[in-house]
């Protein structure tokens, strides 16, 4: 039977959705309790001033305020205009505009004739002079001063001057003064310069304060730093980067215990593989996606937070070898920026060694069974798929499938490709246009790259010119991404004895694309062509 | 050690309790109901008064640390209420047919199960995606919670926030219509 189409999504009915997704929560977890209180007080214990309160009885209220405001002024200028004297029109004040001009200035008013005395302004009633501060100035104080040096006392340029804990921060000009506004009350505040002892001190007050600061100079001696010709320097992670990464574990760990084994033709980041007609393995769950660099690095910094700098060495990525990848020296650029850059987040992760794999499998196995045992469930276990298992979900249960999808051919009928590989290797048995739709049947585009490499250079953004996104392309009837093209596949022999590599790469032709197709690679070691995918199993 | 505050402690009994909370919170859950979820009037109110019975039911059995403590916990059930309500009306969809009885038709109502909601689904699973504060932000904001009230929840600046935001928003569309295109073409066999 024939399903119906899901219609796109608007803004509006994104925002629906999200308000849906709200409802959907788990208010069990803490940080969504925590989220449900902040609405609940936002909605029950504020916003019930106005039940119906919205935008219009907002401009209408600020409308009405401002008439207000208008009123009191014009009656004010009345009130002024009633109090002053009629202005005596001379002939000399026509002609002698310097006069006029001097009848305004209180400084010379004594040498005024007394007709132009009269003209001097009115001073303004008490409650305008009350009011001439603004009550946002009024609430706040000044903290100024200068910083100097306590040995010579020259005065010190370029020192910061923040409040603790706040972005209220200065720092002092060339004469060594600086000043800061902020709201009464206490306040922590921090004076530091490079080289000199960094000053804090605790400021309550209503008034402005005028505060100078001598700072002690500070000499630290370097100690004596020995280069090693091949030593690793490990990253340096700042507190904000490690409560990233633990955040970003909490989610991975989160996702994989979750995986159910349950198969749902839906979004699930771990899809269940149901075990095949003749039931010679058992069902699994299996990454939707080859693991990521975010995924990778979230495991590497991880290990170097607990100090694990052995492992981190084993498993670390090894990128020098993106340098004449496949032999072109196209991609030597990705060498530097591959694993580090935020844009290459969400392409798969390669040159990582074997062993690396399995620390990644094992770390990722005890994270998630942490919250299974917290959660008073049975433990599971990540690892590499064997080849009779990756191959069985890479066909989707489809025995002698020649691909993960359905046609006998990498193109689909418009001639895009479906999966991630080389087009310079087969252009003989590639159809052309690559971009022929109904649209523009005859598929000239001018945003083609024709002597890309791959077809991630070919169809995709400028960035992508070896391996893609890994979500991209279609996924299989069990929803996995990418399962041909892109990065070959670790796994396991089907006798665990070595490892192999499958699915064909973003450097294979068609041919190594297809399932069954021979060994790409003889020995299997860290390569830009080689990334992983983990499935999960229960037991231990 | 915490107050321990039960307003309507004296007032249990019936008719005045529900009145009190009637006065305080159903005002507020009505326009939040109909205003967030396009619940028609007639269905806010009754799980408004659903809440309220409710909480007036099991009132004695609880005890708060202070009034928001308490309207959380108003809130909580609301929420409940109106998370069985969406999936009530969203799992059953009625169709009618024409049924023939003693050569008079009459139309029959029926009750079939309701299409997956697969959008939310996708929704979820790109949620679950992003990070943190941003999932926070994006689900703070669908709630009409003010800007300054979530840069001091997720510790950004405010300013920032109200750009995150747009541009959360927009790579979302982006990213749940591509997966619906995806599932489109998967179930229409245009691969």
């Amino acid at each position: 039977m024939e399903k119906d189409k899901m219609q796109s999504l608007s803004s509006a009915g994104l925002d629906q959705l999200i308000n849906q997704a709200f409802l959907n929560l788990d208010f069990d977890q803490p940080q969504n309790l925590e989220l449900m209180e902040q609405v609940s007080i936002k909605t029950l214990n504020r916003a019930g001033f106005f039940p119906s309160f919205n935008k219009l009885v907002f401009s209408k209220l600020v409308l009405f305020v401002a008439a207000f405001v208008l009123a009191d002024g014009l009656s004010l200028c009345l009130k002024r205009l009633q109090h002053t004297p009629l202005k005596p029109v001379t002939s000399s004040e026509h002609t002698n505009k310097q006069a006029a001009t001097e009848a305004r200035s209180p400084e010379v008013s004594q040498t005024q004739p007394e007709a132009l005395v009269a003209q001097k302004p009115i001073s303004a009633p008490k409650r305008i002079q009350n009011n001439s501060v603004p009550l946002a100035v009024q609430e706040k104080i000044t903290l100024s001063g200068t910083i100097h040096s306590a040995k010579t006392g020259e005065a010190l340029k370029g020192a910061a001057v923040y409040k603790l804990n706040s972005d209220i921060s200065v720092s002092t000009n060339g004469q060594g003064y600086y000043s800061l506004q902020m709201p009464k009350g206490e306040h922590n505040i921090v004076v530091a310069l490079l080289g000199y002892q960094t000053y804090t001190f605790s400021l309550y007050s209503e008034e402005d304060v005028r505060k100078n600061v001598a700072l002690k100079e500070e000499w630290k001696s370097l100690e004596e730093v020995v280069v090693k010709p091949d030593a690793y320097i490990f990253p340096v992670l700042t507190e904000k980067e490690k409560k990233a990464n633990e955040k970003e574990k909490q989610k991975m760990a989160k996702l994989v215990a979750r995986a159910k084994p349950i198969f749902e033709k839906s979004a699930d980041k771990y899809p269940y593989i149901p075990p095949p007609a003749d039931q010679a393995f058992s069902g699994f769950n299996m990454g939707s996606n080859e693991v990521t660099n975010l995924e990778y690095r979230t495991f590497l910094f991880d290990l170097l937070i607990h100090g694990k700098k052995d492992e981190f060495l084993l498993a670390k990525p090894e990128q020098h070898l993106w340098i004449n990848a496949a032999d072109q020296s196209l991609f030597d650029t990705l060498a530097g920026i591959y694993f580090s850059e935020k844009k290459y987040n969400y392409n798969p992760v390669v040159n990582i060694s074997l062993k690396g794999a399995q620390l990644y499998c094992t770390w990722l196995c005890e994270q998630a069974n942490l919250l299974k045992r917290k959660a008073g469930e049975p433990a599971i276990m990540v690892r590499l798929p064997y080849e009779s298992e990756w191959l069985h979900a890479a066909s989707a249960g489809r025995a002698g499938a020649v691909y993960p999808w359905l046609r006998d051919s990498v193109q689909n009928s418009v001639n895009w490709f479906l999966a991630n590989c080389c087009i310079q290797k087969q252009p003989d048995k590639l159809r052309y246009p690559f971009n022929k739709t109904k649209r523009n049947p005859s598929g000239d585009d001018k945003k083609f790259d024709r002597k890309a490499y791959t077809a991630a250079g070919m169809t995709l953004a400028n960035n992508r010119i070896a391996t893609v996104d890994v979500f991209a392309y279609n996924p299989n009837d069990f929803y996995l991404y990418c399962m041909s093209g892109n990065v070959s596949e670790l796994v396991y022999s089907n006798d665990a004895k070595t490892f192999k590599a499958k699915g064909g790469n973003w450097s294979s032709d068609a041919e190594h694309l297809k399932l069954n197709s021979e060994d790409e690679f003889k020995t299997v070691s860290a390569s830009p062509m080689i990334g992983f995918r983990v499935c999960i199993t229960s037991g231990k | 050690m915490n107050i321990v505050i039960n307003q309507y402690h004296n007032s249990v009994g019936g008719n005045k309790l529900v009145k009190q909370l009637y006065e305080q919170y159903a005002k507020k859950l009505l326009s939040y109901t109909i205003n967030r979820y396009s619940v028609n009037e007639d269905d806010a109110w009754t799980l408004v008064y659903k809440t309220i019975y409710r909480i007036a039911e099991v009132y004695d059995k609880y005890s708060f640390e202070n009034e928001q403590k308490q309207s959380g916990f108003v809130f909580k059930t609301h929420i409940n209420y109106l998370r069985n309500y969406f999936r009530d009306n969203k799992t059953f969809e009625s169709k009618n047919f024409e049924v023939e009885l003693n050569d008079k038709y009459f139309h029959v109502k029926e009750e079939v199960p309701a299409k997956e909601n697969l959008q939310l689904k996708i929704l979820q699973r790109e949620l679950d995606q992003l990070e943190e504060w941003e999932r926070i932000l994006l689900l703070m904001r669908g709630q009409g919670m003010p800007y300054s009230d979530i840069s001091k929840f997720v510790n950004k600046p405010e300013k920032q926030l109200k750009v995150y935001y747009a541009r959360l928003k927009k790579q979302l569309l982006i990213r749940v219509n591509d997966a619906l295109t995806r599932l489109n073409e998967l179930n229409h066999g245009k691969r």
